[in-house]
């Protein structure tokens, strides 16, 4: 067998074994049940309004309406105003763009670092592993919400402190998540068919390997997004989170929590608008996690 | 039957779910209406510190208070009254002070007070560092001339002693108590507990409360209360939840924001005390920082809408004074013809631009406590208009006034603190507007004046009031013309009882209100 055949069969065989699937099979298995629906319309919902909300809010967020301190919802002020006489309505609308920024930019780090940590240590194997994987796992034992609120007392909250720190956090969960997925495609015979033609690590984790992880990178990232909004908003909560006055959805439960018998509406709005994006992300993560099972692409 | 058709066993148990249900609704309305009988329970923090001459906080004085007495005290006119002391005489150079004390005291012990045991406090207060010394200063002596009579010796005139005698930590202790306020085991824990004031300490639990009991023997006729019990709830929204439930009697300090849940509620009577507490927005001085030429510090000030902060922040229950530590409360000395800056943003956007520094680019650091992150929003849309744009960085109080960690409170250029009531302007105006208060942290903005620095000496040894009142007015001049602080409103005190607690005056500094007066009620 010359080389040029010897190429084709590893290639041909690297075709059969990798994991295939398409956007459209995902959009249909997304839009074919209830509940990943409502889930894929309220995280669209909820994007659009970051990306158009400021144009459609009555005020800014940070704007005082003097003499509208506590007003319940109205035809005026939809979602009531808050202690200060801010509209509630405008400040949760401008605030989805940084409870979803955030999310996603912390969304975007974890998966690209752990994606790659996972994949060179589940390929490589040997003592780059174990320490490694130890070291992940050390940083998993402590528990999410101390270690934020630690490394964010020491430094300081602000904005690239919170996704220094959920970066963190979550890095070593997407980290071990691949490197499971990775330990099962090593032996795959595409993978020994590309080391045969010599390919180099960084070829073979990005190009073999990748494809064969991406549904569970996929699920674990839609499952980060959801957990990343609930740290983020918590953050908030805790006064950990993005400075005022701006429109973080945390700080506005916080700050309506000592009023809540006088003005429930400052909390009920920023609490909701947090859970049902939470459900929602967590609802369209449930749904590509069915669509990948079915089509056999995770166990 | 029905009860064949129930069976015996079911018939059990609805019987004994519905005893238990009534048995647990009987001791919640117990709880929440029987109040013990002349008994007044306040809810507040749990003391830390409880060593009388060190102790700090509200809580602490609140209990301290109880079990001990005051040689003189502040009186709600913010004068100083008698207590174990029945009057004094200052030397014509103003450098002795000499007391009479009453011959009709005994400690809970049983032992007679005199001067031996006043002679002793002070000097512990001396020993151990006490912050009392802030006002007394340390260079006093003190000696007993009699069995009843007492003399303390300055070094220099010190026109605040008599405040510095009723400050919360100058309690008077049994001469030789070596470690006040300390449990001990045995059958009786709490001898060291020790003092000549109207109430016993009769229980003790660090997590959960104190009870104390009225002291039968006590000197001064008319305390009608046969107990207090000290309810220890950190959480001031629980606080209020207890005093609506019927469970408290009297909580303090309550943040704005509750005060409003126990407005026009029947049964339930808000309190409401001008104080000289303030926060303080304030600019470095110091050679390249924010406020070191004094035009920008005029901008500041007419960047500010005062009035707008106290009406939005406190619905106008707060009361705007001038822009310096005499609060209007300190009413003899306070100047009311002072002519503050009032807003106007152009005028700040001119001076910026005549110093160079139009527009400022800042961060406005604030701790995470009371309505000063609020302020802070408040404050970066008003100085926007004048020239003035900030960042916000809230920062958790223990971090903020941790002067170890960097941006805390004393080494931003921009920030906003908060300052506690005290008895007398002088005390503020000696912290943290003169050099040496740069030593102690308290000058956080550095502010070095020759002129104010003379008028406070001068103020601390002038006892005539008119006289310093005139001082006075002149260092408001000061911080008029060039003053680096920014005093949006003096807030008032708030705090709650329950219906039937009569004769309740809170104090300035809350925990030394006066409990020997009040009653109950019903």
């Amino acid at each position: 067998m010359t080389t040029l055949q010897k190429d084709a069969a590893t290639a041909r065989l690297a075709e059969t074994d990798r994991g295939q699937f398409s956007l459209r099979t995902i959009v249909r298995g997304l839009t074919g049940r209830p509940l990943p629906l409502l889930g894929t319309f309220i995280v669209v919902f909820f994007i659009l309004l970051a990306v158009i909300g400021p144009q459609i809010a009555p005020y800014r967020f940070d704007e005082i309406i003097r003499g509208a301190t506590r007003q319940p919802p109205s035809t005026t002020y939809w979602f009531g105003t808050d202690h200060l006489g801010r509209d509630i309505f405008s400040r949760v609308v401008w605030g989805a763009r940084e409870i979803i920024t955030i999310p996603l930019i912390t969304t975007i780090l974890c998966v690209t670092i752990g994606a790659t940590i996972g994949m060179f240590i589940g390929y490589v194997g040997g003592w780059a592993d174990e320490i490694i994987a130890r070291l992940l796992d050390s940083l998993l034992a402590i528990p999410a919400l101390v270690l934020a609120m630690v490394m964010l007392g020491t430094i300081g909250p602000s904005v690239a402190g919170i996704i220094i720190v959920i970066v963190l956090l979550y890095t070593p969960i997407v980290a071990r998540v691949v490197r499971s997925a990775t330990l099962n495609l090593r032996a795959s015979g595409y993978i020994e068919a590309a080391k045969l033609r010599g390919e180099s690590t960084a070829y073979i984790l990005f190009r073999e390997i990748l494809p064969g992880v991406l549904p569970a990178l996929a699920v674990e990232a839609a499952l980060r997004f959801s957990y990343a909004i609930f740290l983020t908003a918590s953050l908030g909560f805790l006064g950990l989170g993005v400075q005022p006055p701006s429109p973080d959805w945390g700080r506005m439960v916080n700050e309506a929590r000592s009023t809540f018998s006088l003005a429930p509406w400052a909390l009920w709005f920023p609490a909701g608008a947090i859970g049902i994006l939470i459900i929602g992300v967590n609802l369209l993560s449930d749904g590509l996690r069915r669509v990948f099972r079915r089509e056999g692409q995770l166990v | 039957m029905g009860i064949s058709r129930l069976g015996r066993s079911n018939v059990a148990r609805f019987t004994f779910a519905l005893v238990a249900l009534l048995l647990v609704f009987a001791v919640g309305v117990a709880s929440a209406q029987d109040a013990p009988a002349g008994v007044l329970r306040i809810g507040m923090g749990a003391p830390v510190v409880l060593d009388p001459s060190l102790h700090t906080n509200d809580p602490e004085t609140v209990l301290n208070r109880a079990i001990y007495d005051y040689l003189v005290e502040v009186l709600p006119d913010s004068t100083i009254g008698p207590n174990l002391a029945t009057d004094w005489t200052i030397s014509e150079d103003g450098l002795t002070y000499t007391f009479n004390l009453r011959d009709d005291v005994t400690f809970h012990d049983g032992s007679q007070f005199t001067a031996a045991d006043v002679v002793f406090t002070f000097d512990r207060i001396r020993e151990v560092g006490s912050p009392a010394l802030n006002i007394l200063g340390d260079g006093y002596t003190v000696a007993a001339d009699s069995d009843f009579t007492v003399s303390f010796t300055l070094p220099e005139v010190n026109a605040d002693f008599l405040y510095g005698l009723s400050a919360p930590q100058a309690l008077v202790l049994k001469d030789g108590t070596t470690e006040p306020n300390v449990i001990v085991e045995g059958d009786n824990p709490y001898v060291n507990f020790n003092g000549t004031g109207p109430f016993i300490l009769a229980s003790y639990d660090p997590g959960a409360g104190a009870t104390l009991v009225a002291n039968d023997a006590y000197w001064m006729d008319g305390v009608q209360l046969s107990g207090v019990q000290l309810v220890f709830i950190d959480d001031t929204v629980a606080q209020v939840d207890a005093l609506l439930s019927g469970q408290l009697d009297f909580i303090f300090k309550l943040p704005f924001a509750q005060v409003d849940r126990l407005t026009d509620v029947e049964g339930i009577n808000v309190l409401q005390r001008s104080t000289s507490q303030h926060p303080v927005i304030r600019l470095r001085t110091d050679a390249g920082h924010l406020g070191e030429d004094v035009r920008v510090r005029q901008a500041f000030k007419y960047a500010t809408d005062r009035e707008a902060l106290n009406d939005i922040l406190l619905q106008g229950r707060g009361t705007v004074g001038n822009n310096d530590p005499i609060a209007p409360v300190f009413s003899y000395f306070f100047d009311d013809s002072i002519e503050n800056q009032t807003y106007d943003p152009a005028m700040a956007c001119d001076l910026l631009t005549e110093a160079g520094m139009n527009p400022i680019e800042a961060t406005l650091y604030v701790p995470d406590a009371f309505e000063y992150a609020d302020m802070a929003a408040l404050l970066q849309q008003q100085w926007q208009a004048g020239c003035i744009n900030v960042n916000i960085e809230v920062r958790t109080e223990g971090y903020y006034y941790d002067v170890s960690n960097p941006d805390n409170y004393f080494d931003v250029d921009l920030g906003i603190t908060g300052w506690g009531a005290r008895p007398s302007p002088q005390i503020l105006l000696r912290q943290a507007y003169t050099e040496s208060g740069i030593d102690t942290y308290f000058n956080e903005s550095r502010f070095v004046d020759a002129d104010l620095e003379a008028l406070v000496a001068e103020a601390s040894q002038t006892t005539d009031q008119d006289a310093r009142r005139a001082i006075y007015t002149q260092v408001s001049q000061i911080f008029l013309e060039r003053g680096p602080i920014i005093i949006p409103y003096f807030a008032p005190l708030f705090g709650a009882t329950s219906g039937r607690v009569q004769g309740l005056e809170m104090a300035p500094f809350v925990g030394q209100s006066d409990l020997r007066s009040v009653s109950l009620s019903g």
